[in-house]
């Protein structure tokens, strides 16, 4: 392990945040609002940012293998989340460290659970803050690697490969262009052309040019943080939730793809079985809840209501945003459900969303190699001499490939098996109301059940508890193998 | 009349059996291999010209005669030069160019930018026509050959007759009167090879017969000849090769239910994934017949078909013979050297599908222009199909078939006319010009045939 060349991306990095902590600074500047906090987070993001680049100077020439690729991911994530942390701890004076740490690792890894909301109303936050929660999983969204090679072409000369790998999985990051660089430009573009479009949408359906700002932001990305306590019902639009529902659904469709439609090549897009397996589980959930919902009397009054809460909770849940909305209906949300309908979203609670997108969870890529491997076991179990080897879109799928979906099913059982015991230790909160809150941080979903559900916030957790939840959810966005890769002692030799 | 010049390039067992045919007919042939071993002995065959040299050089192509040849032939061992070849030699001013392409993705692209932008006339295929042959045998009830002539219209069958059928025995004439309709027995095979029938000789029981029809008609004629004769529902293919996975995925296609049988896991595993990936419900099994738990569970008792279609001819020979002893109840296999064809012929395998027989033919129906395809089971080439266009003035378009003093074995089979229409003429049927008509005689009268209706 080279750490110089750690140190110097890391800093790189944290003048990536620094730039884009000007923004928060401007929008509490215009709203005659305190600049001071950002002034103070832009100063630690630049100085600790500038103290690790000198650090790191020997390191400016070298190129990261991948065991400083994993150092420099999962380092950055830390530092990042805790500079924007400071930020968000000036800003609120009445909040605790932990829980803007959460906060800012919730909004990065686009988890979308909130600490706030119960005992610090989020409605009384300024302009600023707000924009900063939706800024930071904007970011998280494209991911702080890929924001990085976009903004910092220095950054992509020869490491780019293994910190990208390190990042997002790979599963699905076909290359549209001979040059990664490239490739990652053309998502970003394609990412800020889907805020674009979401905001105008929003503006169209009558929301306000900043709800609209900050809800565009937080949707695209997958994330979930909302500007209202009572999440999207906030902006009592039912048109806007139609439109949300929508962001949400192309947030989580596979951003490759769909640009390489855009640039004239829709086949694979509308071949691939990926995309839909998604549209189809999507639909028959949404079918399913709101039938339930339909005969269950909670909604007689208003079937439109039925239908809008069904399949924004499926779309929510599926595509790991974490939205919530029904507290027009019921104080509870989606917890005065049937019960039936709450175990259609915790198995959602997955992550059916598909590879290459803004999308956590298992993604539905993988799970479908699942399903084949179960089908060709089952075909070997009748015909010991049948050949059945996988493939996807066509393409084979080698051994090599079916043992890290199964390397990733393994670590996210571990995970939330040890991360639920642990959480229950941590804090007074019962095992279904822990499990289903692990889980949910793993695969970057937001909201859980219980006392983790849409009506409350991630106090229950307390301080301990919360940090614990926020390095879940870095696990399950990092898709686990760049965390374990830096526990072993083999990664830190020289 | 000026003699047709060829150039045959490679001389493997194709290239050379092709030029000593053509040599034989008297026209003037060069062959060039980059390997003067293996232009040895040809010049004795008969009257050609051996050259070595690389084909791909500007220089020898020159030498042979490119400019002026009427045919060039592409016979190399690697597609990818043969297609070179063949543009070359258009630039020059070759002026018909045929290239043999195994590989069906390469033939495949060819076709989908032209062909004749490439500067290739004709892609042969000895594979894809093993596959043709085999795909329309398989799905042909009863039948040990089958041929479509016309463009499809008009289908050639060789069924044999079974000892219950209806016709057994019967002379043609009676035949005809008992099973009335459109239809010919094209070709009578025995022991000593095929004969063209006159209206007295007799379907013996177990003697094979080529009948001709419209292929709206056949599946009527079928139960008269063989009755236990059933369309296929479940095929077995041994060799998941250039032949065997194509012809799963056509039979597939055909609504069959196909498992392929591959020894070589690599290649099995290959197979399935393409198979896959074109949406074939192909069920691909890696092992051999021989292995007989797996034959066991397989069921082959209960198998309709077996199609031994592996590159090996001795593994197709071993995999036809344990299915027979197993059981299948109707065997056809591929041979790809002409030994192993006659020795198959001589056993109890219902068809014998030469690929390399095929490409000759179909190279010498390119070369010649007229003879459709050779009607032989075995090795024996004296009865040949041949498509001709009727000329104005010709002596038939003065006379009724029956008054044209055609000879014992020369009979046509169907004619085409003008705008697409074909028919199965009877005796007083009687040709326009510009008719096709597709006939059957032996060798002899091949050049009478030719006088009478051109």
């Amino acid at each position: 392990m080279h750490l110089g060349v750690v140190s110097r991306t890391i800093g790189l990095l944290l003048v990536v945040l620094a730039a884009v902590g000007a923004l928060p600074l401007a929008m509490d500047y215009a709203s005659e609002q305190p600049t001071a906090p950002w002034a103070w987070m832009i100063a630690v993001a630049v100085g600790s940012g500038l103290l690790l680049m000198v650090v790191g100077r020997r390191g400016w020439q070298r190129q990261a293998g991948p065991r400083e690729a994993a150092a420099i991911t999962v380092g950055s994530w830390l530092a990042l989340a805790a500079v924007a942390a400071c930020g968000l701890r000036l800003a609120i004076p009445e909040a605790t460290y932990a829980e803007c740490w959460f906060e800012a690792m919730s909004g990065l890894t686009t988890c979308g659970a909130s600490a706030f909301g119960e005992r610090l109303p989020i409605e009384s936050f300024t302009p600023g803050v707000k924009l900063w929660r939706a800024l930071l999983q904007w970011m998280g969204g494209i991911g702080i690697i890929a924001l990085g090679l976009v903004l910092l072409p220095m950054l992509a000369a020869g490491t780019s490969l293994n910190l990208f790998r390190s990042e997002s999985s790979g599963l699905g990051m076909d290359r549209l262009t001979p040059r990664l660089a490239d490739t990652v430009r053309f998502i970003v573009l394609y990412n800020l052309l889907l805020n674009a479009l979401l905001f105008a949408a929003l503006s169209a359906a009558g929301v306000g040019w900043f709800d609209a700002l900050c809800f565009a932001l937080t949707t695209v990305s997958t994330g979930g943080f909302a500007n209202y306590s009572n999440g999207v019902t906030g902006l009592g639009n039912p048109l806007a939730e139609w439109v949300l529902c929508l962001g949400m659904l192309l947030g989580a469709l596979n951003f490759v793809l769909v640009v390489a439609a855009l640039r004239g090549q829709p086949g694979p897009l509308w071949r691939s079985e990926e995309v839909r397996a998604y549209f189809a589980v999507l639909l028959l959930a949404a079918a399913a809840v709101a039938l339930i919902l339909s005969t269950s009397g909670l909604y007689d009054r208003d079937p439109h209501a039925a239908l809008r809460h069904a399949a924004f909770a499926v779309v929510s849940i599926g595509t790991s945003s974490g939205h919530t909305l029904g507290f027009d209906r019921h104080p509870l949300g989606w917890e005065g459900w049937p019960a039936a309908a709450t175990v259609i979203l915790l198995a959602l609670m997955l992550g059916v969303g598909c590879s290459g997108s803004t999308a956590g969870g298992i993604k539905m890529q993988r799970l479908l190699v699942l399903a084949k491997m179960a089908g060709a076991a089952r075909r070997r179990f009748i015909e010991p001499a049948v050949v059945a080897p996988l493939s996807l879109d066509g393409r084979p799928l080698p051994p090599a490939q079916q043992f890290t979906v199964i390397t990733w099913v393994v670590c996210a059982a571990f995970s939330w098996f040890l991360g639920t015991l642990l959480l229950v230790c941590l804090a007074p909160v019962d095992l279904a109301s822990a499990g289903s809150m692990v889980l949910s941080a793993l695969t970057n979903v937001g909201p859980a059940f219980g006392a983790f559900g849409p009506s409350h916030s991630a106090q229950a957790a307390g301080p301990l508890g919360m940090v614990l939840l926020s390095l879940l959810m870095l696990l399950g966005r990092l898709e686990f193998l760049a965390v374990i890769a830096l526990l072993s002692a083999r990664a830190w030799r020289r | 009349m000026r003699r047709q010049r060829t150039v045959i390039i490679g001389a493997g067992s194709l290239g050379r059996s092709l030029a000593s045919a053509l040599a034989r007919e008297g026209q003037e042939v060069t062959v060039i291999d980059s390997d003067a071993v293996r232009l040895d002995g040809l010049e004795g065959v008969g009257d050609l010209r051996p050259l070595v040299g690389s084909a791909t050089s500007l220089r020898v192509l020159r030498q042979a005669g490119v400019a002026e040849a009427d045919v060039v032939v592409a016979l190399t061992g690697e597609d990818s030069a043969n297609a070179l070849v063949c543009g070359l030699a258009k630039r020059l001013g070759a002026r018909t160019c045929i290239a043999r392409v195994r590989d069906a993705e390469l033939a495949a692209s060819a076709q989908a930018v032209g062909l004749e932008r490439i500067g290739i006339d004709q892609v042969i295929s000895p594979e894809g026509l093993a596959v043709d042959a085999l795909a329309r045998i398989a799905l042909s009830p009863g039948c040990v050959d089958a041929m479509d002539l016309a463009e499809g219209h008009i289908v050639l069958r060789a069924l044999v007759v079974a000892a219950d059928a209806p016709l057994a025995g019967r002379s043609i004439a009676e035949a005809r009167q008992q099973l009335p309709g459109t239809w010919l027995v094209a070709a009578l095979g025995d022991a000593d090879g095929w004969t063209v029938p006159g209206p007295q000789d007799r379907l013996l029981a177990g003697e094979p017969a080529y009948v001709c029809a419209a292929d709206d008609d056949i599946a009527r004629l079928v139960p008269a000849f063989d009755p236990h004769a059933t369309a296929p529902r479940r095929a077995l293919i041994v060799g998941a090769g250039d032949i065997g996975q194509p012809l799963a995925a056509q039979l597939d296609r055909a609504g069959l239910r196909v498992q392929l049988l591959e020894a070589d896991p690599a290649r099995a595993e290959q197979a399935a994934l393409e198979l896959a990936a074109a949406d074939a419900g192909v069920e691909v099994l890696r092992g051999t017949i021989a292995d007989a738990d797996l034959a066991h569970r397989l069921g082959l008792s209960d198998c309709d078909l077996l199609i031994a279609a592996s590159a090996q001819d001795q593994d197709n020979l071993m995999a036809a013979l344990l299915a027979r002893a197993r059981g299948v109840r109707r065997i056809l296999a591929v041979a790809h050297h002409a030994p192993t064809v006659k020795l198959m012929g001589s056993l109890d395998i219902d068809a014998v599908v030469c690929p390399r027989r095929l490409a000759a033919s179909a190279i010498q129906r390119a070369v010649r222009g007229k003879a459709v395809a050779h009607l032989a089971r075995l090795s024996d080439e004296h009865l040949e199909i041949l498509e001709l266009t009727v000329a104005a003035g010709a002596r038939a378009t003065r006379h009724a078939l029956r008054h044209l003093g055609l000879p014992r074995g020369c009979l046509v089979l169907a004619i085409a006319d003008q705008q697409g229409a074909v028919r199965i003429p009877g005796p007083d049927a009687r040709c326009q010009p510009g008719d096709r008509v597709v006939l059957v005689c032996t060798n002899e009268h091949e050049a009478l045939a030719a006088r009478t209706f051109s």
